[in-house]
């Protein structure tokens, strides 16, 4: 079970993008580089060549369309879509009996996130003897739960919080 | 040297992963720790949203805009023309361009920082006895139950916790006389308190007193 990694991969290959292309400006610019620091940045000659090749603008448009698609998903994959999985009623009623003896439990939940892994909730209040709720999750909630909705082989995550 | 006979690697590595509970593979330093850590490093959510919303809606409109001018019209959502007019005018010793070069640089840095530090996790782990179960414990709520196991010991008015990186800080406040084996117990229920969570916690716990009126 491993934490979604999409976010770094993402801003690791945007920023990499980013720290080359200022350097170079930077080290251009400033006369660090074999090329002249006073040539324009989109040169007439480039220009030019684009103009008689316009191919070369129909695939740059592809690439453009295909960043924009990459980039989409990234934003809904980024905003949870597939991540969040569903909720599982039979897994929070298991949760709540399981829990049944520890006084003002509350926001206990259950989602299914695919077939292979669960995330479970738990709030309680401050009174209440948090590492017996936590032995208890360990021992033996969680596993009837993966008995009872899923498999055995599925990873569990439980975040557990404290109220006033 | 003396030959030897061959090992069978695999067959010792399945004979190993069937002692093992669950069947989980035997990997070298698959800690708790480490795997609580895998699970509940941050995912950079809030700038992973930013940068993929700001990079989809800029190519997108770009990509729009192009296609158009390559069959002759004009969206007028990127102004293309006035970019390339200006890429073509400004050399790349310009002030402005330096500028925004360096500034790019930062942005970069700041980003692949982003990507590559582990940052803070939200939740701190706890122990668990089974391998594909990780529990986390909000850091407020940590704080909150480490507070109520210090409240409950007599003379201790009030408590304050603190979650450092390498240290849980809990000042006790009190007017008692005789502080120091309050203090004790305090430092005792909270330590009780973490060992009954199975705090995965590698800091050291200082407990301080500050006297009522101060």
């Amino acid at each position: 079970m491993r934490q979604y990694a999409g976010n770094r991969i993402g801003l690791a290959v945007v920023g990499f993008v980013l720290l080359s292309g200022g350097a170079y400006a930077f080290l251009r610019g400033s006369g660090r580089l074999p090329q002249g620091e006073d040539a324009k940045v989109l040169s007439f000659d480039v220009a030019a060549y684009l103009a008689a090749h316009p191919w070369i603008s129909w695939v740059g448009a592809l690439v453009l369309v295909m960043a924009a698609m990459v980039a989409t998903r990234w934003l809904l994959m980024a905003l949870g879509w597939g991540r969040f999985g569903h909720r599982s009623g039979t897994g929070t009623a298991l949760l709540c009996v399981g829990l049944k003896d520890v006084e003002g439990i509350s926001r206990t939940k259950v989602r299914l996130v695919g077939a292979d892994r669960m995330r479970i909730s738990v709030t309680c209040p401050s009174s209440a003897d948090v590492g017996a709720v936590v032995g208890k999750l360990d021992r033996e909630i969680v596993g009837r739960i993966r008995r009872d909705v899923g498999d055995d082989a599925m990873g569990a995550l439980v975040r557990l919080h404290v109220r006033r | 040297m003396a030959g030897r006979a061959p090992v069978p690697l695999v067959g010792v590595m399945t004979t190993l992963q069937e002692l093992l509970p669950g069947g989980a593979a035997l990997t070298e330093g698959d800690t708790p720790r480490r795997r609580a850590a895998r699970v509940l490093k941050p995912a950079r959510t809030p700038a992973g949203v930013v940068v993929s919303a700001a990079l989809a809606v800029l190519f997108s409109l770009t990509a729009a805009e192009v296609v158009a001018a390559l069959l002759g019209g004009r969206l007028g959502l990127v102004p293309i023309d006035r970019v390339a007019d200006l890429a073509a005018a400004t050399p790349w010793s310009h002030p402005n361009l330096q500028s925004g070069a360096l500034v790019t640089v930062v942005v970069g840095l700041v980003l692949l920082g982003l990507a590559v530090l582990p940052g803070r996790a939200r939740l701190l782990a706890l122990g668990t006895s089974d391998s594909r179960l990780v529990i986390g414990i909000t850091r407020a709520g940590l704080r909150r139950t480490l507070k109520t196991a210090a409240e409950d010991v007599d003379g201790v008015e009030s408590v304050r916790v603190r979650l450092r990186r390498r240290m849980i800080e809990v000042t006790v406040v009190s007017d008692a006389e005789r502080t120091g084996a309050m203090l004790r117990r305090a430092g005792v229920a909270v330590g009780d308190r973490l060992n009954g969570l199975g705090a995965i916690y590698a800091g050291e716990v200082v407990v301080r007193l500050r006297r009522k009126g101060l």
